[in-house]
């Protein structure tokens, strides 16, 4: 005997004593309601009682939020207009500082990312431009802003502000909750533009959104990416963004209703050609077996460096590795854990096209600079596939650094005790 | 008014008290959630354009509303990996069609308990709501991969315990 899920649910009611207790509450509430509500024309005149009660008193909250803002938007206009402008572009330097949160990059790295010029779009009176463009031969990050003309800031709500991913300085990207909002209403074309027999294996994308000063008319967004199986150089290929409407899905006021609240309403489009230099550095590993994440020996078939972010990859002779990984992982998704249980797990899930996505708590990764420190890099995971033609289990990663690097600062990788010279 | 009352009382309180159980697996909480619910609807600004705008909004509502009901500690287990969905897009079809069925007397609350609250979501309006996958990608806002890879993982979990629960 079975029942579905549907069943059950539908089976689940209240009362009719919990139906008469909640009719009684509500009469309550609303006798306390001061609004005229939308469901009760004939109640318009009716006597407004005190704001005591919780839906009162969030609409007072509202007037109060709308106030602030309208006092934050008087102050801004006592700037100039042109402020407004210029403010929101940001110099090289700065935006790299956005990408890792970390501090102004290198005069010498700086001076090699690539500043897209014209790739900037005014729809609305908010204009979205590329500031910065930088990266390696599989990693690429822009970084955007945002910049309303009339030189006022983008007055969301606080709901959002406090909810939703906008990093600022006491907030980065890492501290996230939500991932959806704000959020373009829609992407458009966002990446780089290649044709069908062009585009690479695999592109994996992050991105958020940056408020460096939340008094300005300006935000600012990144978007990264890692490409594997690129068939293309990156520089020298046209990158378009043209996304629609900035918009959040976070609760208004507080509330519970999450309709779309409209940040900045437009359609924009900007192309440029990538055209940073490459400053990553392949890194002679050949011979150099690390203990992988399973506790074994394995073969180091390649290092990539770069400021930007590292790359490498293992194998391990036969199919062993991968089924081991695959049975640890299978029952053991992610979602319902903390990160520190995630972290202390030994594997992680199981991909649905049969590669084995593992977690990497046992992936210790660092550089290890010329002052004799190291600096920790995090990775989200490792990705097993099996070959079958050669019999191997390959392992490979990728992660951003924790921040802009200047290579000639970096004395070795350290992977999991082995330590790699970049000379 | 309470003429009005009376009715979003008898027409939705036992469909917010579902909602609110779908996806917090718990009915302690379900009358003050039906109070938050049926209010915000009273003092709503505007009409609703039909009869299912109002459904939908009951049913958004609810979750909403029931959302704000978990702890801290719970919001913390909705960290997922949405960047992962892309890698994903074939589970569209799986979850298509089929029913969530369970053995007589299995703890439904016990399972649910065990999903992140995102995967609550997309099962309650997958399953129980009757939602395509693009209309709940649509209501969420996100995209119909990350609700594929949402209802994958709640899958895994669920025959996890199901499972489990046959061997006991």
């Amino acid at each position: 005997m079975t029942e579905t899920y549907r069943d059950r649910i539908d089976a689940i009611s209240l009362s009719d004593a919990d139906k008469a207790s909640l009719l009684a509450r509500l009469d309550a509430s609303l006798d306390a309601y001061e609004a005229p509500p939308a469901y009760a024309a004939e109640r318009v005149g009716a006597p407004h009682a005190d704001l005591s009660v919780a839906p009162a008193a969030k609409k007072g909250r509202k007037r109060l939020t709308s106030a602030g803002i309208m006092t934050i938007v008087a102050a801004s206009l006592l700037g100039s207009t042109a402020y407004a402008v210029t403010q929101g572009i940001i110099s090289v330097p700065e935006a790299v500082s956005h990408v890792f949160s970390a501090g102004p990059a290198p005069i010498e790295i700086a001076n090699r990312i690539g500043r897209p010029i014209g790739a900037s779009d005014t729809s609305n009176g908010v204009t979205l431009s590329a500031d910065a463009v930088m990266g390696d031969r599989d990693n690429l990050a822009v970084v955007y802003s945002i910049v309303r003309e009339d030189g006022q800031p983008f007055n969301w709500p606080a709901s959002v502000s406090a909810d939703c991913d906008v990093a600022t300085a006491s907030k980065t990207a890492d501290d996230f909750d939500s991932p959806t909002c704000p959020m373009w209403q829609s992407d458009g074309d966002d990446g780089p533009q290649w044709d069908s027999d062009s585009t690479p294996d695999g592109i994996e994308r992050s991105s958020y959104f940056f408020d460096a000063d939340p008094a300005d008319p300006a935000i600012q967004y990144v978007s990264m990416w890692h490409f594997s199986g690129l068939k293309e150089p990156l520089a020298g290929t046209t990158y378009r963004f043209a996304p629609k409407n900035l918009v959040s899905t976070a609760w208004k006021d507080g509330g519970a209703d999450n309709d779309e609240i409209m940040l900045a309403e437009g359609s924009w489009d900007l192309s440029f050609e990538i055209g940073y230099e490459d400053l990553g550095r392949d890194i002679d590993v050949s011979g150099t077996v690390v203990d992988n994440e399973l506790g074994e020996p394995a073969n180091l078939t390649s290092v990539s460096l770069s400021p930007l972010a590292i790359d490498y990859s293992f194998e391990i002779a036969g199919k062993d590795a991968f089924d081991r990984a695959e049975s640890d992982s299978v029952n053991q998704s992610d979602d319902y854990l903390t990160r520190e249980e995630r972290d202390a797990m030994p594997h992680g899930f199981l991909l649905e096209d049969g590669e084995s996505f593992v977690s990497s708590p046992h992936t210790d990764v660092s550089l290890r600079l010329n002052d004799g420190t190291n600096l920790g890099i995090v990775f989200s995971g490792l990705v097993a596939s099996y070959d079958k033609e050669r019999d191997v289990t390959v392992f490979s990663a990728n992660a951003f650094l924790p921040r802009i690097v200047d290579l000639d600062t970096v004395e070795k990788v350290v992977i999991n005790g082995a330590q790699i010279a970049l000379r | 008014m309470r003429h009005d009352a009376e009715r979003l009382v008898r027409d939705y309180a036992d469909l917010v008290a579902r909602v609110s159980y779908g996806y917090l697996g718990r009915l302690e909480d379900a009358q003050d959630i039906c109070h938050d619910v049926l209010l915000k609807a009273l003092v709503r600004d505007e009409p609703f354009a039909s009869a299912e705008h109002e459904k939908a909004w009951m049913i958004r509502t609810a979750i909403n509303t029931s959302k704000n009901y978990l702890t801290r500690a719970e919001r913390r287990l909705a960290e997922s990996h949405e960047d992962m969905a892309d890698l994903a897009p074939a589970y569209l079809e799986e979850h298509d069609a089929p029913e969530l069925t369970f053995p007589e007397g299995f703890d439904l609350s016990e399972a649910i308990a065990m999903l992140p609250p995102a995967q609550r979501e997309a099962v309650l309006l997958r399953y129980w709501a009757g939602y395509t996958v693009a209309q709940i990608a649509a209501d969420a806002g996100i995209s119909p991969g990350a609700v594929s890879m949402r209802l994958t993982r709640a899958h895994a979990t669920l025959r996890a315990v199901l499972e489990g629960a046959c061997h006991d």
